[in-house]
């Protein structure tokens, strides 16, 4: 192939990439851009080579708080000695004055000693994606706020509902594990509903039954937002039950939680700890049936409860539900998009 | 309540609380009910138990409980959807099944499960 076909070949492609393309010479000056370049930024290559300055100053010489972005603090400008592929996010000025975000992609180019003598940068519009991660962000938000009204106007609902009733004790009962479900919720939401803290949710879910009667051991792990929903209720069970008829229901008793975790599979058990003697009877109704039946069956868990002469003790094998199973919100926010429109 | 003649209904839902809840409605009418919460669970009753009826839960975290209707639909086991999508969200292969939108009233559910019923009655 003669050195003319080549360079033919090699300027179509140029010419044809939809991906930016700028070639800066060891002064930082551009050298060469390609036509998606010349679309991207709004100069052309005569006008940025008429400039005589580093291509910084033409196209990203301002930050997105409007003030001056000097040369030396530039992210690409760091490519130019060492690293290849130099990659990130940026928000470069057109020439119309307005900021774009882009992606680039930074690396050296050598010559035949290995010297660097320029850079080639790759950069790619962002404004559609970014566009898209404010939209999801804003219906993460909406729905946060959705599901944290709905549950209060539930606790509204049970409160209106029972307010005749001479027996306060069903709608507290209900109130505390409404807020139980609540407080999960609370940590899902602060983690985009992707994962929570193990400690950070017993934490939680054990705080209104006075934290300092608990001790706590065993390592952080993050889990998916099922398995953080149901065990939040099973601890809420487990701590009710102590604050009614277990080790909680006298000046001195504490509840000692442990933890492993190997291979995913978790090992939790829940002591208590200088209790009045409990016997098994005592131990009956929506609580025994959540965490003997349904934990056990909704993550194939294996649970032991025993009542000894201190209190009860509990535990649970588990092996941890993977993320890979997970329900993804972003993957349905088109449909709640569409749900959110109807109602 | 002990009941000779009760009907079995087979319910898969992967919610703990929900399961207790679909489980007191039917019981509290005189149903025997059996629970599965995960697909495989879902999957082997549906082939093996004796079950009149089922109510399903679509989205089961692992997956759907779309190959449990199959199996139930094989049996000839007339059964219902039970969703928070509606029926909207079903895959068209089921468009035809009852749904029922979660929540949804006791009522609602006994009524709908009484409906299967009878088309089962008039399907023999």
């Amino acid at each position: 192939m003669s050195l003319l076909e080549s360079e033919r070949q090699l300027q179509a492609v140029l010419s044809n990439a939809t991906v930016a393309i700028f070639l800066m010479d060891e002064r930082q000056h551009c050298a060469y851009m390609n036509r998606a370049a010349e679309e991207l930024t709004g100069f052309t290559l005569s006008e940025v080579l008429a400039r005589d300055c580093p291509l910084h100053d033409v196209i990203h010489h301002k930050r997105p708080d409007g003030s001056h972005f000097p040369l030396e603090e530039c992210p690409i400008d760091r490519a130019f000695p060492t690293n290849d592929r130099e990659q990130g996010e940026e928000v470069f000025v057109h020439k119309d004055g307005s900021l774009y975000p882009v992606a680039f992609t930074a690396s050296p180019i050598r010559d035949k000693e290995a010297q660097v003598i320029g850079t080639i940068i790759e950069v790619r519009d962002i404004r559609e994606e970014k566009a898209a991660q404010e939209r999801q962000r804003l219906l993460i938000n909406e729905l946060n706020h959705r599901v944290k009204n709905t549950l209060a106007t539930v606790q509204s609902i049970a409160a209106q509902s029972f307010r005749t009733l001479s027996d306060r004790e069903p709608l507290e009962v209900f109130n505390s594990r409404l807020l139980a479900l609540s407080r999960a919720h609370t940590i899902l939401t602060d983690e985009n509903w992707e994962s929570a803290s193990l400690l950070l949710l017993i934490e939680s879910t054990i705080e209104p039954f006075g934290r300092p009667r608990f001790t706590l051991k065993g390592p952080d792990q993050r889990l998916t937002t099922k398995f953080t929903v149901t065990l939040a209720m099973v601890l809420h069970e487990l701590a009710v039950n102590a604050s009614k008829h277990g080790s909680l229901s006298v000046s001195d008793g504490r509840v000692d939680i442990t933890w492993s975790i190997e291979d995913a599979q978790l090992h939790f058990e829940w002591v208590e700890v200088n209790g009045p003697k409990v016997s098994p009877p005592q131990y009956a109704g929506f609580g025994s049936r959540l965490i003997r039946r349904q934990f056990a069956m909704e993550f194939n868990a294996e649970v032991n409860m025993s009542f000894k002469q201190a209190g009860l003790v509990c535990m649970v094998d588990v092996r941890l539900p993977s993320f890979t199973d997970q329900f993804h919100l972003g993957q349905y926010l088109p449909a709640l998009n569409e749900v959110g429109r109807d109602t | 309540m002990p009941n000779a003649r009760a009907q079995r209904v087979l319910v898969v839902e992967d919610e703990s609380l929900v399961a207790m809840l679909v489980e007191d409605i039917l019981v509290d009418s005189g149903y025997d009910v059996i629970v599965a919460m995960r697909l495989e669970a879902g999957l082997s009753l549906a082939r093996e138990a004796d079950v009149h009826l089922a109510v399903l839960d679509v989205n089961l975290g692992e997956g759907n409980s779309y190959p449990i209707a199959d199996i139930l639909r094989e049996r000839g086991i007339p059964f219902l959807f039970a969703t928070g999508y509606g029926a909207l969200g079903l895959s068209s292969a089921y468009q035809g099944i009852p749904t029922l939108q979660k929540p949804y009233h006791p009522d609602q559910l006994i009524k709908q499960v009484m409906q299967l019923n009878t088309s089962a009655l008039f399907a023999h």
